[in-house]
């Protein structure tokens, strides 16, 4: 055999090792540089259908609204209930003339459907509450889509527990003056108000609340953008505590939206990748129903009285957050809080010590991984070569040699 | 016995026993801990889901760990046990001759050098595989016991460091895996099926191969059990062991049990949610109609009421043939009504239509507001005939 090494062979085991080796630590940096993201889903919102009007009116009956006015229009119009409540039967002409209904020239017996003469039926309820209860039932006449969400959400579940307080679709919209008020924000919280004023309190005082209410600034979630309208959820809703992270996101991680007012949008991919946010993430995509014990944005934050972090009653600025920590982790030491990265991806700045063991691990694993695949590659080429010699000088190989190539 | 057939002793049974109960852990550590890190890959939540959701992954990590731990305490004691009672070589210590067969061996492989490298006993690849489990063993134990029990480890270390050790507990997890994946695997199974794990025994063939300089120094050979030093040794040993171990033991049932922040955090205090959700604003009251003033027309149908109605309304609402079939000139026709039924509903006179007919726009006689006042205090009061 020559005695001088063959650097063409030399080159070409370099050569294998190194291509092998290049593509497995390409592959190793990929896969730690690939970062935790969850997606945010929110639901596409529900078109819902209106039937046409009077579709489903049982009624036939023809009488216009004129005739009923007539006698409906006189105020005072007042009908005291078995309980000592009274029922006001006048009605707000002008009123009813420039709500949805009136617009479109509805009878007033398109929803009083059990009206055909007069004197009318005996009413038969003995309160007020009873009375909204089976007039508004009429609305579902039309509409369908609307009576259907309403019918999954936390007021229709409430009320068929027996709670006659809750929101029924005349609470919110009124049974006379129906307007529009989709558009309006703030007409939405009012409606809210109607019956959630502690809630509503709190809520005019946050930053979102204070934006809408006070400054007229749209942007911010009004009640319904957290917990829908027709089909409303909360807290009580299983699934609704582990899924609002992804509410919140749905505006914060909006790059278009923020930059309006130069809030970060990392927050959510922080969150998720750090203790609590995994945790809660898997929960949610795991098992959906599931209650949970690790904090979602709002247990920090606030839920109605979310402030700013510039604010110094904010629950999450740093001056605030060992407290906050401590309402979970009541041991905790006065740095626990330093445990959180606070929304930041570790950096020499934020995180230190995190950023550090990162980038050393960035460079032990690929130098490592690295080197042990070039070492084997080169070993596995030699004893291939080395195999193949063997074939080529079948004849004279030696039953030393023999036992040598089997055993590399 | 012939050169092909002597065996030599790789590893006794107890060393396997340590062996296959360090791989059983070290794969459910590096499976259920690598979907936790990768959480988000279909991959992982499959396996996460399947295995009866994120917490119970977390329990078998946990209980994986012990049995790491238990194992690392019983192997630290059979090692120094066989070096200090029994004598035996400290073969697998790294020296400096495993850095010259490593190179040697690559030099070799490039085919820059005619010889193989001798290795002894315990070949360099080996002792990497080895001191590389014991760093990674040392450090996972470590980092998992202050992800284990963060406020515990927070009373010692700065907060900052929690998360930094949740940040090597998962990349030194990626780094040991692949590590066994490819240099374990390789070595073990690919180059070479090495039964010595299972068997115990290597064949003098295998050793000459693999271990040739392990073959030329002096063999070891085994103290005389009856002998008084050896006996003292291993006494003073079992004392020294026992008492390391048992406060090893101590460390891990307080480290297991001392806090389950990271299991089972507390739910917060309940300042955030226990706002009363229904708090209606004061209702809009129903709107009275009373006028200022009210007509005196008496208080009964005898003492006036009475004269007003039939000297107003009798014109059209007489006896006999009165407009609407409706009388208005009797107490007692008032009362059973007309077309539209009764005239007044005592107590009501809201819907009572004498109040509410003569308000109409279409009704030919118009009542002055002091006169419909007046009234509704007769029909409210219960409309009394006398």
């Amino acid at each position: 055999m020559d005695k001088r090494p063959n650097l063409i062979r030399v080159g070409a085991f370099l050569l294998f090792g190194g291509i092998i080796t290049a593509v497995v630590v390409f592959g190793m940096v990929r896969l730690l540089q690939s970062t935790q993201t969850a997606t945010v889903s929110l639901p596409e919102e529900e078109v819902v259908g209106i039937l046409p009007p009077r579709a489903k009116t049982p009624s036939q009956s023809t009488i216009d609204k004129e005739s009923c006015l007539v006698c409906h229009e006189v105020e005072g119009m007042v009908l005291p209930l078995d309980n000592g409540e009274e029922l006001y039967l006048t009605i707000d002409a002008e009123g009813f003339a420039n709500s949805v209904h009136g617009q479109m020239d509805f009878d007033c017996v398109t929803c009083h459907t059990n009206i055909d003469s007069y004197p009318h039926p005996e009413l038969g309820a003995v309160d007020r509450r009873t009375v909204s209860v089976e007039l508004t039932k009429a609305c579902s006449n039309c509409h369908v889509g609307q009576a259907e969400l309403y019918s999954q959400g936390q007021h229709a579940k409430k009320f068929a527990q027996g709670d006659f307080n809750t929101a029924l679709c005349v609470d919110c919209h009124t049974a006379h003056t129906v307007t529009d008020i989709r558009g309006s924000k703030v007409e939405i919280a009012k409606v809210c108000e109607t019956c959630h004023a502690d809630v509503y309190q709190i809520y005019q005082n946050s930053v979102h609340g204070a934006a809408l209410l006070e400054e007229g600034i749209t942007d911010v979630p009004t009640c319904s953008d957290c917990h829908e309208n027709h089909a409303n959820t909360g807290p009580d809703d299983p699934g609704y505590v582990l899924f609002s992270p992804q509410i919140c996101a749905d505006c914060h991680a909006d790059e278009e939206l923020m930059a309006k007012y130069d809030i970060r949008t990392d927050v959510f991919e922080t969150y998720v990748a750090d203790f609590h946010g995994t945790t809660v993430t898997i929960f949610e995509q795991v098992s959906p129903d599931q209650e949970t014990n690790k904090p979602v944005c709002i247990d920090c934050h606030g839920v109605h009285d979310i402030r700013s972090p510039e604010d110094s009653s904010s629950t999450v600025i740093k001056e605030n957050l060992i407290t906050t920590c401590q309402r979970c982790h009541p041991d905790a030491s006065p740095d626990f809080d330093d445990s959180w990265l606070a929304h930041y991806s570790p950096d020499l700045e934020k995180a230190p010590i995190v950023y550090l063991v990162n980038v050393f691990y960035m460079i032990v694993i690929p130098v490592t991984v690295g080197g042990m695949v070039f070492f084997i590659s080169v070993d596995i080429f030699k004893t291939l070569s080395k195999k193949r010699k063997a074939k080529q000088t079948g004849a004279g190989k030696t039953a030393a040699e023999e036992g040598e190539s089997s055993h590399d | 016995m012939t050169k092909q057939n002597k065996q030599y002793l790789r590893f006794s049974g107890f060393r396997r026993f340590q062996h296959w109960i360090n791989t059983v852990s070290f794969l459910t550590l590096g499976f259920t801990g690598l979907i936790q890190k990768f959480n988000q890959a279909p991959f992982s939540l499959f396996f996460l889901e399947q295995l009866g959701g994120i917490e119970s992954v977390r329990i078998i990590h946990r209980v994986s760990a012990i049995v790491l731990v238990l194992i690392t305490i019983v192997h630290f004691g059979d090692a120094f046990y066989s070096w200090i009672v029994n004598r035996k070589p400290l073969s697998i210590l790294p020296g400096k001759d495993d850095l010259t067969n490593a190179w040697g061996l690559l030099l070799y492989n490039l085919g820059l050098r005619k010889e193989k490298p001798k290795q002894d006993f315990f070949t360099f690849e080996e002792k990497f595989e080895y001191w590389a489990l014991i760093w990674g063993t040392l450090l996972m134990t470590a980092t998992g016991f202050i992800l284990w029990d963060p406020i515990l480890a927070n009373r010692i270390l700065p907060g900052a460091w929690i998360p930094a050790a949740k940040a090597a507990h998962g990349l030194e997890a990626v780094l040991a895996v692949v590590a066994i994946l490819i240099w374990h695997m390789y070595h073990v199974f690919i180059k070479h099926f090495n039964k010595s794990m299972y068997t115990g025994y290597m064949s003098q063939e295998e050793m000459e191969h693999y271990h040739p300089k392990n073959l030329e120094g002096p063999q070891y050979i085994p103290p005389q059990k009856d002998d008084p030093k050896y006996q003292d040794r291993k006494r003073k040993f079992f004392i020294v062991y026992g008492v390391v171990a048992a406060l090893m033991l101590v460390g891990l049932i307080l480290l297991v049990t001392v806090e389950d922040t990271a299991l089972a955090t507390q739910p917060p205090i309940d300042d955030l949610r226990d706002l009363a959700a229904y708090a209606p604003l004061e209702a809009t009251p129903v709107p009275t109609f009373a006028a200022d003033a009210a007509a005196d027309l008496g208080e009964t149908w005898e003492d006036g009421v009475g004269e007003y109605i039939v000297d107003t309304c009798g014109f059209c609402h007489l006896a006999e043939g009165g407009r609407g079939n409706l009388n208005l000139t009797t107490y007692e026709a008032l009362l059973l009504g007309g077309d539209s039924g009764p005239a007044i509903k005592p107590g009501a006179s809201g819907v009572s239509p004498l109040i509410i007919w003569p308000q109409r726009a279409d009704h030919p006689k118009q009542l002055e507001s002091d006169e419909i006042a007046a009234l509704r205090i007769w029909i409210d009061n219960g409309a009394p005939e006398n």
